[in-house]
């Protein structure tokens, strides 16, 4: 008995730590309570919203009613409509193009077309304006030889329309690369070796097969499109987002902002609602579990200079115009004199405050994934859905819910970083639980289990096994949440104490303004800063 | 060496409707090591994390070393139970080098002491040139054996060990299946372990305890389990059986192969049915024969024969490798069981002697090996 030589009785050597204990194999205190307490103040903006428009009482609904509440309606619909149809035309073709055919460059093309997702959507609204709108950049350059004076209107819906499908495309783009590369390709041989011919299969087989996740991505679009701020802000489209702004801005009474953020709300649960469904829904369409053998390159032939004309204009206009755009006024910008140097405070309080964003997020997040997924049950999978509410809330309407309550309730927090900080969390909060969700089904319990019988209480097991294996999931979350933060506008713009500027705010301030040079360095600094975190995922997963 | 370490009392546990462990009553006496042998579903697994802690039963007590460390009143955390477990895919922390995976239940040591029973431990399961690595690093054979070491390094009361083979491939299971009984002997360890192979279970196991929808049937040394089984159930699933419709007459048992010494008094005449194990039965050929080969299934130590009875009753038989006899073959049955176990037929027979979940009355004899076909 070598292994005992610890010297002694057994008792005398034993490891363990005596006592006598009633506990129920149920979730610690330190778990469920900062769970409970994360879950409830999230979901405090949504309930503020509902308590103070149902508060403010017929007149609010009278406001509703008007000709001018529909008239915002069938524009968001209208304009949400047009950017799913257009974000499916492109992402569905890209997607197949890159991951199953012959494509010259495909890893290339993969790369480049998914790259717009790092660009927020008002500043691709400030290329669209700073190309496009008067004195911008087309406009000059057709004043001088050609004469031209004026260019169609480019503000209203099709400019509007125009940025959001160019930022929004990657999010059906990438949802149906994942289901495509997913799928097991010995159902479309199945398919073939039945008598089907290429087309028939890919309809018959390979496109029922994509539906779940292209609704999803769809969908996701739909929502982006609802509740984005940025691009219809700077194209002066009267969506939800855009008139609850001005309402607020404008009027003493704030009670139509709430109402019209309530509504907002509504629609975008609803969006959701029918999205759960189509995932719950996928299941039955998943393919083989596991790693599936990769399919055979579908042969192009002649139609490959198409596609690559294709791949080239998507590539042109979502990345390389934007870009070349930011690039002339900066240079423009320089030239006339403007300093760089304004930037550092803008940078400086945009990283401080996606940082403490990112930490309070992950943090916040911790305990209730472990009661999500540890100790799964009816209460504790509603307390996880709760902390969705920031996926539902447009971050406009969490803006103007923070700022009535903190207004009436929390005077000494009223345009402090803490309550930004605390809007950030609530936005992002369902990205960081997403990321740890899946880092923590990938630990074992078995794991858990062992450290427990080697004598190691509950707190430790968190501390020694569970969170370090987790770390892969914390930091992905934390990425995502500080690139989140990083482009954040419409909080921002409303929480944000006085002369806190950052690098989004003072670039729409000064697009808005029309100072298109001033705002090109923010831009870039933005869409530079945003891949940062994404190309660390990108090359953690390639590894 | 008597002393019980381990033993659990109606130790009960539903799951909704379903009844994962049920009334059941188990012990383990110091340095033994147990088997819990049953097919999937029957508890045995169920069983083994209630032991360890990690489930809460519904009814029933768990005694560790006499004292309660389960019952009504009581829960005691895994933590504090001083119960080692070798989970079935080993649960290895990944983030961790095998010696820091051993000495994870070390934490109340000194540095210095904690050094010492790793490497120690390490020594015992033959990795101590391996410290360094990391469990992806090393094959399945080695991480099994660090996971013995680990669970084995804070010295627990009783090791549990969950399907401890099954994730190793079958060539390497009967070599790591030595290995390890080695090791826990060489410690002096108390274990339970779970499988589902009989096999398995009659190689390492000190006495085995075979469970059924959460009962158990029967448990004893892996003989008795095998020759003179309890229920039904038992003779069924440890080990392949015929069951050979019989009948009494007086002190003896007459059936279509033979008549045995009754292992019990019974009335003559009562219709039983008298199980027969493949190396009970022996084939001779004979053109005169009036059974016929039916099947052979060659297993490479030997061959299954299956055969047809005048009556139509098919039985296996068990022969050496080397006796091949084809299809149609006429053969002469010879049965000698060396010990004649009887359950009583389920329609005719009065209840009589212990009764058992089967309905059956089992009960068993010493016979000489005799009878002739």
């Amino acid at each position: 008995m070598q292994a005992a030589e610890g010297g002694g009785t057994p008792a005398a050597t034993s490891v363990y730590r005596r006592g006598q204990g009633a506990r129920a194999p149920g979730p610690p205190v330190f778990v469920w309570a900062p769970a409970v307490l994360v879950a409830a103040g999230v979901a405090l903006p949504l309930a503020y919203l509902v308590v103070r428009t149902l508060g403010s009482g017929a007149e609010a609904w009278e406001l509703l009613a008007r000709g001018r509440t529909l008239a915002i309606l069938g524009r968001s619909l209208l304009l949400a409509l047009v950017v799913t149809g257009a974000t499916v035309a492109i992402g569905l073709p890209l997607a197949w193009l890159t991951v199953r055919t012959d494509l010259p460059l495909r890893r290339v093309w993969s790369v480049l077309t998914a790259l717009p997702l790092v660009i927020p959507s008002y500043v691709i609204g400030f290329v669209v304006v700073a190309a496009l709108g008067p004195r911008g950049m087309l406009q000059g350059l057709l004043a001088g030889p050609l004469g031209v004076e004026r260019l169609p209107e480019i503000y209203g819906f099709p400019g509007a329309a125009l940025s959001l499908s160019l930022v929004s495309f990657p999010y059906v783009l990438l949802g149906v690369r994942g289901a495509l590369a997913r799928l097991d390709p010995a159902l479309e041989e199945a398919a073939r070796s039945l008598g089907h011919g290429g087309w028939a299969t890919f309809r018959k087989v390979t496109l029922p097969l994509l539906r779940p996740a292209l609704a999803a991505g769809a969908l996701l679009v739909a929502l982006y499109t609802l509740s984005d701020f940025g691009a219809v802000s700077m194209l002066r489209y009267e969506t939800f987002t855009w008139a609850i702004y001005l309402q607020y801005q404008t009027s003493f009474d704030r009670s139509l902002a709430a109402a019209l953020s309530l509504v907002l709300v509504v629609i975008a649960v609803a969006i959701l609602a029918i999205e759960a469904q189509t995932r719950g829904r996928s299941r039955y369409y998943r393919s083989t579990a596991g790693a599936v053998r990769p399919a055979a390159a579908v042969r192009l032939g002649g139609w490959r200079w198409p596609a690559l004309a294709f791949c080239s204009v998507v590539a042109l206009f979502a990345l390389a115009l934007p870009l070349a755009v930011l690039g002339y006024w900066l240079a423009r910008g320089l030239g006339a004199g403007e300093t760089l140097h304004l930037l550092w405070g803008p940078m400086v309080n945009s990283a401080y405050a996606s940082g403490l964003a990112a930490v309070a997020t992950v943090a916040a997040a911790l305990p209730v994934v472990f009661l999500a997924v540890r100790y799964r049950s009816l209460v504790t999978a509603l307390l996880e859905r709760m902390t969705y509410v920031g996926f539902a809330l447009p971050g406009i309407a969490i803006a103007l819910s923070l700022v009535f309550f903190g207004a009436n309730y929390l005077q000494p927090l009223y345009q402090s970083l803490a309550l930004l900080v605390f809007a950030y969390l609530v936005l992002f909060l369902p990205t960081a639980v997403g990321a740890e969700r899946i880092s923590l089904l990938q630990v074992r319990p078995s794991l858990e289990e062992a450290a427990r019988s080697l004598g190691r209480p509950p707190l430790q097991v968190l501390a020694r096994v569970t969170i370090p294996l987790m770390r892969p999931g914390i930091a992905a979350g934390a990425a995502l949440v500080f690139l989140l933060t990083m482009k954040e506008l419409p909080a921002t713009l409303i929480l944000g104490p006085i002369g806190f500027k950052t690098l989004a705010t003072s670039l729409w301030s000064s697009a808005s303004e029309g100072f298109f040079a001033r705002a090109a360095a923010p831009a870039l600094l933005l869409v530079l800063a945003s891949s940062v975190p994404l190309a660390i995922l990108t090359l953690r997963a390639r590894r | 060496m008597s002393e019980i370490v381990l033993q659990c009392e109606a130790l009960t546990k539903h799951y909704g409707p379903v009844r994962a462990v049920d009334g059941l009553d188990v012990a383990v006496e110091r340095g033994q090591i147990l088997a819990l042998l049953g097919p999937s579903g029957c508890g045995k697994t169920t069983t083994l994390r209630l032991l360890a802690g990690f489930e809460r039963p519904d009814q029933g007590r768990i005694l560790l070393e006499g004292r309660a460390i389960s019952d009504a009143r009581t829960l005691l955390p895994p933590e504090r139970r001083g119960i080692g477990m070798v989970f079935q895919d080993y649960a290895l922390f990944p983030h961790l080098t095998v010696a820091d995976n051993v000495g994870f239940g070390l934490h109340r040591l000194r540095p210095a002491e904690r050094a010492d029973r790793i490497r120690a431990v390490l020594k015992l399961v033959g990795l101590a040139a391996l410290e360094e690595r990391y469990p992806h690093e090393l094959s399945g054979g080695q991480q099994q054996r660090v996971a013995l070491a680990r669970a084995l390094a804070p010295q627990p009361k009783v090791l549990l060990l969950d399907e401890p083979f099954s994730n190793l491939d079958a060539d390497l299971r009967a070599q790591v299946r030595g290995e390890v009984e080695q090791i826990l002997r060489s410690a002096a360890t108390t274990a339970i372990f779970v499988t589902h192979d009989q096999e398995e279970a009659f190689a390492i196991a000190d006495r085995v305890a075979v469970l059924n929808e959460g009962r158990l049937e029967q448990v004893g040394t892996a003989e008795e389990v095998y020759h003179l089984p309890l229920t039904r159930f038992v003779a069924d699933f440890v080990g392949r059986a015929d069951f050979l419709p019989g009948r009494f007459t007086g002190d003896s048992v007459e059936t279509e192969l033979g008549r045995w010494p009754a292992p019990l008094d019974l009335p003559p005449g009562t219709e039983v049915e008298v199980m027969l194990r493949p190396d009970d039965i022996s084939l001779v050929a004979d053109p005169g024969g009036a059974a016929v080969v039916e099947a052979r299934q060659f297993r490479g130590e030997e061959n299954i024969y299956t055969v047809r009875l005048p009556s139509g009753r098919g039985v296996h038989s068990s022969s050496p490798a080397y006796e091949v006899y084809a299809p149609r073959t006429s053969v002469r049955v010879l049965a000698h069981p060396p010990h004649v176990v009887v359950f009583a037929h389920k329609r005719a027979v009065p209840q009589k002697g212990p009764a058992t979940s089967q309905g059956a009355s089992p009960s068993t004899a010493e016979a000489p090996s005799a009878g002739d076909g």
